[in-house]
């Protein structure tokens, strides 16, 4: 059994299909992507304490975390992309896409009992974006959160259930789309409720390499 | 019932889980044992009509614990603030 | 009824003349218009007779045109879509519509069940509380039988429902409900001001009274008045108008929830479409606008089909171009009776007289709209007619008595402003005097109320009413809105509802509430048997029940009841109105969430591998978890988990434990904070070495248990039991901030970041070594039991190792992120299938720890101490956790206590089943002589029969005697020994096998 290099499976695998799903006059009204290249980690900086986690955010990536439920976007040598988002009270969630080669938060390291703790989550999420001229009305069936421009902007995040299931949902800074994190146990449940969500409006579905 | 959390914002009652009356405060593990005040803070609730301060934790959310003061004839909220701040 | 003659007027009418549309009631086919409602089509082909009373089988027909309406209820639909009970006057017509009359047989001409009316005076308010007592054994045998079949009124479907449902979000600034003048003037002025609004009306077209009376607003008329403001309103960013929206309910914190009919008035819905749609609105501002009921009077035979309320009429008349009659007698004590007169003369209907009991009224109000009728001072006594109503028998002023034939008699009492709303969350509504009813009363924080709901019945006073509470509400929020203008309207008259009482020479029943076919015989009857306050009333009589809750009941079964006591109505209070104001469909509230997706399932990450095995799966909470995996010739369980079970103790097997609740928890006081969570010492444990873990709720019960490793001094892995997961989750999150908020401790929920394997059997590290890069030593001297620590995989990903036995065989349990589980499951089964062994699930599993005497969920049931289970050794002598001091109890320490055994069966093939009770050989089968039960079962093929573990009094006194497992549902009954709960290699050594 010497060469057991294993195959990764993303989160949707075996539960969403390729392709058109619903209604299929016309242009599909949401579009959903699932990223499955991606590294993530959760940041757990010392309660009441994110001097050391701040100052290495900066050092790392040049960001300042968010502190209060935002995204913030940034690159470091080997990381083409990543996005730190709040999560919690010295609670941060990082995501890197492509999956970097390496220790990407080395950044993080050090700073001994004072400093960050990271917990790797790759395995334990999947990761959707949610675009189209339908994708406000498809997510208003499954989340309670305020999704009105005004009120849910470029950059704001919200940790909410979506169709009873934890979610991460949040705006990346430019365009009208959503990003969302589920649980990777749920995937199945959680693309029926896509699916169902967005039937009427008629749903394109992909895979990113 | 929509409660406010401090973090978060004005989320539907499901996204958090009760967990009891926040006015309770667990007997001094090092003082003597003093068994009407651990049979109090395990089985004895008072329900004052002139509101319940109450734990509620954002399980669906940030997770934080909240201490929320509610009148338990309107359901009205009056406060919440961070149980841990 | 002349078959076939249409009423249908020739002009006029929001009717879509050049649409006709084909429809059929109770098999008989007819012809109605795009813009009809069932009940204005049924009544254009002169079908007035529409169902039976629920008690009396009385002929009913069409009382009301809108949902209030308490007669015509119908059955639409049909097999899985089949819906009983559906107000025939809020039923869109489309085409195809097929509906059928209901409570009847076996038609409704003739329907058999009439014969209850000769039984009337047995069936008075209560009669089921008197009778059907006696003989005892005819309950079951007759009387309910009977009672099933006689009592109700609609079927329910008894086939799946085919169609899709689902729930919206919407949030607003300003909800307006109704969109009636009062609604459509506040919609505009908040809309205007640029709050974000939503106008929600239940009807299909918005408009309320200005759609089915002749109104003019400011040149315009009414009917244009609303189609130019919804259209207005629609073209607006910040606005929505939702129609075939009802709104049901108000709930706490400005939540709202109404329900859109989306496709159930179209023949053919687009594919995809939902048929309801659930909506629940977070509004920051409510304005309730939603109109005004008028009352009934009271009259004998008032329940005629042919009997209509007086607005109803003008509404068949002005909006659906309908007349509901040929000849009409008019009955109010309100001046809107002029309104009606007018609008049946335009219609060419004759009005054979008007009737009002004021003095005076009937002859000013004729002389004033000009139609040649006659003017009787005085009332109604009694309608005539059985199947339709013939004629009007009335009393004048001065004791004349009349009897004018006529088809039709117009009835009002007044309005009733409808403010069930403003009651939902608790407020109580109070009597206003110059109206004659009951309005709302404190209003919850944020909702207003306006126009004929508040008790404002005049046109212009709604719409400058309205507008000023749309107004107001965004101003409250921080917008401008317009300054309002002065409407003008065509002059109306409201007046104080009715305080009228059945005339004492009248014959007939009067009835009160004629959808629970209650008579003011029956409040009478109710109050001298003592039930005398409006609440008792109406659980006494059923008044104000069912779909109707009140709307045209309340206020005539409240004055009645005031009357026989001698009191004002304004002293006593109607009864409580909760949600939901209109029915709601159990489906539409479900949603998506039906079948297989009623709640969340949770797979493994190796799920497809097991299900590409051919596993058979059992729910595990929301987990699937495999159960056993059948090969070869095995045929079910037993089978197939006795051949695993061999295989395990024999070679090895593998067992996909994923589902574990699994924590990171990190930080310097990472260990004080397990020590404070867990009931035995784990904060001493040394980095590389991981142990049980107990955890106790509050009150020294055990709540769950898992596992404590420790990766590195200041970084822990903690598992609790599947289902436990999110339990364990809130309980360490609850601990850390409300009891230790100053230690600096880090918990990270991981339960689906590592996909776990437990590699168990003689031959699991030969397994596991196939597995695992060559590199890492997985030597007994290098990792011996209760090992832990950080490895890789042989292709490098990283993995977890921890050698613990929940099966008492060597084992190791195998973690590696959630992406490779497949992979890892696939390996691991291979490595385990080439050494002579097999995958294992749950079933299996359970066989093995049962043989060893380990606890699970089905022993923590939350009524078990350590102690009950025999954990006691694991308890914390020296440092404080959760529930330590309520350990100590006494009664806790009885010897008594159900505690934990093993049992094994003394005939090899008596089967002891889960939760059987334990008794003595001998012993009745009664609660004096139960011993104990039963927790889980399990056929072991290492000890060759059934074993079981059972919590029994006096356990360890018991371990040598036999006791009785019986189990009388499915006829078990099992003779035991009762046995330690280590029933095979007790004393562990297979662990280092």
């Amino acid at each position: 059994m010497a060469d057991l290099a294993l195959a990764a499976s993303p989160a949707l695998a075996g539960h969403a299909e390729p392709g058109r799903h619903g209604a299929r006059q016309g242009e599909a009204g949401v579009r959903i992507v699932e990223r499955a290249d991606f590294a993530l980690a959760a940041i757990l900086g010392r309660r009441g304490d994110p001097a050391p986690t701040l100052a290495a955010a900066r050092r790392g990536f040049a960001i300042d975390l968010p502190r209060k439920p935002r995204a913030v976007e940034g690159a470091s040598g080997s990381v083409k992309s990543a996005t730190f988002l709040w999560a919690g009270p010295d609670r941060w969630l990082a995501l890197a896409r492509p999956r970097p080669t390496g220790d990407w938060l080395a950044a993080f390291h050090g700073g001994g009992l004072g400093g960050p703790a990271l917990v790797d989550l790759t395995g334990g999420r999947g990761w959707i974006s949610i675009a189209g001229p339908r994708a406000r009305d498809a997510l208003a069936r499954l989340v309670a959160v305020d999704l009105d421009p005004r009120v849910f902007a470029p950059g704001d995040v919200a940790l909410t259930a979506l169709a009873h299931m934890p979610a991460t949902l949040w705006r990346p800074e430019a365009g009208d789309g959503f990003e969302a994190l589920f649980d990777r146990s749920m995937a199945g449940s959680i693309w029926r409720a896509l699916e169902h969500s967005c039937a009427a409006f008629g749903m394109d579905f992909a895979r990113e390499a | 019932m929509r409660l406010t959390c401090p973090h978060c914002g004005e989320r539907p009652h499901d996204e958090f889980a009760y967990r009891g009356d926040a006015t309770l405060r667990r007997p001094d593990p090092a003082a003597p044992a003093d068994p009407e005040a651990e049979h109090s803070f395990v089985y004895l609730r008072d329900n004052p009509v002139a509101g319940h301060r109450e734990h509620w934790l954002h399980a669906f959310g940030c997770r934080t614990l909240l201490v929320v003061t509610r009148d338990p004839a309107t359901h009205a909220i009056r406060s919440i603030e961070l149980a841990a701040p | 009824m002349t078959a076939g003659r249409s009423f249908r007027l020739a002009s006029g009418g929001l009717v879509a003349r050049d649409a006709p549309l084909r429809f059929s009631f109770d098999g008989a086919d007819y012809e109605g218009l795009a813009g009809d409602t069932l009940a204005s089509a049924l009544l254009a082909n002169g079908v007035r007779l529409a169902g039976r009373s629920f008690k009396y089988h009385r002929p009913r027909g069409i009382v009301a045109a809108g949902s209030e309406e308490p007669n015509a209820l119908v059955e639409l639909g049909a097999v899985g879509r089949r819906e009983p009970d559906t107000r025939a006057t809020t039923a869109e017509l489309f085409d195809g519509l097929s509906a059928r009359s209901q409570n009847r047989w076996p038609s409704l001409r003739f329907d058999a069940m009439a014969v209850n009316s000769l039984f009337a005076p047995l069936l008075g308010a209560g009669f089921y509380y008197k009778t059907f007592m006696w003989p005892a054994s005819f309950w079951e045998r007759l009387y309910e039988p009977l009672i099933r079949r006689a009592a109700g009124l609609g079927r329910i479907a008894e086939a799946r429902d085919p169609d899709r449902y689902e729930t919206v979000h919407d949030h607003c600034d300003v909800l307006v409900v109704g969109a009636g003048p009062a609604g459509i003037a506040a919609a505009l002025a908040a809309a205007r001001a640029g709050a974000k609004t939503i106008l929600v009306e239940e009807d299909f077209v918005a408009g309320g009274r200005l759609v089915a009376d002749r109104r003019e607003i400011d040149g315009v008329g009414g009917a244009e008045f609303a189609r130019a403001a919804q259209a207005e309103l629609a073209g607006l960013p910040n606005a929505r108008v939702l129609v075939r929206t009802a709104l049901f309910g108000a709930y706490d914190h400005g939540e709202y929830g109404a329900v859109e009919r989306v496709t159930d008035h179209l023949a053919d819905p687009p594919p995809f479409a939902v048929r309801q749609r659930l909506r629940r609105i977070f509004a920051k501002r409510c304005i309730v606008a939603a109109g005004a009921i008028e009352r009934p009077l009271p009259f004998g035979d008032n329940d005629r089909p042919g009997v209509m309320l007086a607005g109803a009429v003008r509404a068949y008349l002005n909006r659906y171009a309908v007349t509901p009659g040929t000849r009409a007698v008019v009955f109010a004590d309100n001046d809107d009776a002029a309104r009606t007169l007018a609008d049946l003369a335009l219609a060419g209907v004759e009005v054979a007289a008007h009737v009002d009991p004021r003095p005076g009224a009937a002859a000013r109000l004729t002389a004033a709209s000009g139609v040649a009728t006659r003017a009787i001072e005085g009332v109604v006594t009694r309608a005539l007619g059985r199947l339709a109503v013939t004629g009007a028998a009335s009393v004048d002023a001065a004791g004349a008595a009349w009897r004018v034939d006529c088809d039709l008699i117009a009835v009002s009492g007044g309005w009733t402003p409808s403010a069930h709303l403003t009651t939902h969350l608790g407020g109580k509504p109070a009597w206003r005097e110059d109206i004659g009813a009951f309005a709302p009363g404190a209003l919850p924080p944020g909702m207003a109320v306006a126009g004929a709901a508040a008790g404002d019945f005049g046109l212009a006073d709604a719409l400058t009413g309205g507008w000023a509470a749309g107004a107001r509400a965004a101003q409250d929020l921080g917008f401008a809105p317009p300054p309002p203008r002065e409407p003008k309207v065509d002059p109306d008259a409201p007046a104080r509802a009715s305080t009228l009482r059945v005339h004492p020479g009248a014959r007939g029943k009067v009835f009160v509430d004629l959808q629970n076919d209650v008579t003011t015989g029956d409040v009478a009857l109710a109050r001298r048997e003592g039930f005398r306050r409006p609440e008792h009333l109406k659980r006494y009589t059923t008044l104000g029940m069912a779909t109707d809750q009140g709307k045209t009941s309340g206020p005539l079964g409240l004055a009645e009841l005031a009357a026989l006591e001698g009191r004002e109505v304004s002293d006593l209070a109607p009864t409580t109105w909760r949600p939901p104001f209109t029915p709601v469909a159990i489906g539409a509230l479900a949603g998506a969430h039906v079948g297989p997706d009623l709640q969340p399932t949770r797979l493994p990450p190796a799920h497809a591998v097991a299900v590409e095995m051919g596993a058979v799966f059992v729910p595990a909470g929301p987990w699937l978890r495999a159960q056993y995996y059948p090969q070869g010739a095995e045929s079910g369980w037993l089978e197939a988990a006795d051949a695993e079970v061999r295989a395990v103790r024999a070679a090895a097997g593998v067992c996909d434990v994923s589902t574990l609740g699994k924590f990171e928890v990190a930080g310097a006081d990472a260990a004080a904070f397990l020590d404070f969570a867990f009931a035995n010492p784990v904060g001493a444990l040394a980095p590389g070495r991981v142990r049980y873990g107990l955890l106790l709720r509050d009150d020294g019960m055990a709540m769950d248990d898992g596992t404590v490793a420790r990766l590195a001094p200041h970084r822990f892995v903690v598992t609790s039991s599947s289902v436990g997961g999110p339990a364990a989750h809130l309980h360490f999150d609850f601990q850390r901030q409300a009891r230790k908020p100053d230690l600096d401790v880090r918990i990270e929920n991981v339960t689906s970041q590592w996909a776990q394997f437990s590699v168990a059997g003689p031959r699991a590290r030969d397994a596991i070594a196939r597995v695992l890069d060559p590199a890492f030593d997985v030597s007994d001297a290098a990792f011996p039991y209760l090992a832990a620590g950080e490895a890789r995989l042989a292709g490098g990903e990283p993995a977890r190792l921890f050698r613990l036995s929940y099966s008492g065989e060597r084992a190791y349990e195998i973690a590696t992120p959630a992406q490779w589980g497949a992979g890892l499951f696939r390996a691991l089964v291979a490595a385990c299938e080439e050494l002579g062994g097999r995958a294992y699930g749950l079933e299996a599993l359970n066989v093995m720890r049962i043989e060893k005497g380990h606890v699970a969920g089905s022993e923590i049931d939350g009524r078990t101490t350590p102690r009950d289970l025999g954990l006691d050794k694991f308890v914390a002598k020296k440092k404080d956790f959760v529930g330590r001091a309520m350990l100590s109890r006494p009664t806790l320490l009885d010897p008594a206590r159900p505690s934990l055994v093993g049992l094994r069966s003394v005939e090899p093939d008596a089967r002891i089943v889960a939760g059987a009770h334990l008794l003595a050989e001998g012993a009745p089968f009664d609660a004096r002589h139960d011993l104990g039960h039963v927790t889980t079962f399990g056929h072991s093929p290492t000890l060759g029969r059934w074993i079981a573990l059972a919590l029994v009094k006096d356990g360890a006194a018991r371990i040598g005697t036999r006791l009785r497992a019986v189990e009388p549902l499915r006829g078990h009954d099992a003779l035991c020994e009762v046995v330690a709960p280590a029933q095979f290699d007790p004393e562990g050594s297979r662990l280092h096998g």
